[in-house]
């Protein structure tokens, strides 16, 4: 699956730390989100989408089969 | 080292009284047990060292349940690791003694829970690499783990050196080669930490 976390975070001027904070997880999820090798929860991918203000399949989209 | 979270500055003051606890008893009362004839205080005496151990598994647990998502995947990778390991060699070393072909003294069993701490942290390290942090990023207090190295070096060479008289050669052995290799990993992240930095520096 990809996403659109670090350029959204980047709109915001954000750290990873930021986000981490904000999203109550650690930097390492975030990097981890970010770069691919982990795809959320659903519960947190609807939170990341709640402080960015998008709709979830904006910021996530599945990535070839 | 980045800033160490409130979880893990929590975890560290839960898991260092009990550790110091741990070896306190070890080092203090342990020693006593052959000199007692009473059976119940025996008992007590053997299994005390139990009671330190508790708080450091609270301690465990709670930081286990205070981690987000990502952080439990890696705890249950490190767990999954750690327990396959360890009951693969029990069955092995099992077999082996049915087989009479080796001897296993019932003491042996002491070793299962800070071999299966040790490969749990090894395992966690390894799956922390593998979703891009560090082995460190599953816990930072914000102690270098080539402090964690040294501090552990210094006590089993401290236990080994209070124990002389009492341990064996093998456990006297056993320790101070513990006692170096942990001195020497420890000498080893440190140069390589330092390098990291220099090389950071020099970009």
């Amino acid at each position: 699956m990809n996403n659109h976390v670090r350029e959204l975070r980047g709109e915001q001027s954000w750290s990873q730390a930021d986000l981490a904070e904000r999203l109550e997880v650690s930097r390492q999820t975030i990097n981890a989100i970010e770069t691919g090798k982990y795809d959320p929860s659903l519960p947190l991918a609807f939170k990341i989408a709640r402080l960015f203000g998008r709709p979830i399949e904006s910021i996530f989209v599945p990535g070839e089969e | 080292m980045n800033k160490p979270r409130p979880l893990h500055r929590r975890y560290s003051r839960e898991f260092w009284p009990p550790m110091a606890a741990y070896v306190a008893v070890m080092l203090l009362l342990w020693p006593l047990l052959p000199r007692v004839h009473s059976e119940a205080l025996k008992i007590v005496l053997a299994l005390l060292p139990v009671v330190p151990v508790l708080f450091v598994v609270r301690a465990m647990v709670r930081l286990v349940l205070g981690s987000d998502e990502l952080e439990q995947r890696i705890h249950l990778i490190g767990l999954a690791i750690a327990a396959t390991v360890i009951s693969t060699a029990s069955l092995a070393g099992g077999f082996l003694a049915a087989a009479h072909l080796i001897t296993l003294d019932g003491s042996i069993l002491i070793w299962i829970w800070p071999t299966l701490v040790l490969m749990y942290a090894a395992g966690r390290g390894w799956a922390s690499r593998r979703y891009g942090g560090d082995a460190g990023a599953m816990c930072n207090n914000g102690v270098g783990w080539h402090w964690r190295l040294w501090l552990l070096g210094a006590v089993l060479g401290a236990v080994a050196w209070l124990g002389r008289d009492q341990l064996t050669g093998y456990q006297l052995d056993l320790l101070c080669g513990v006692c170096g290799v942990c001195v020497a990993w420890g000498l080893f992240l440190a140069m390589a930490r330092w390098r990291r930095r220099v090389g950071h520096g020099a970009l």
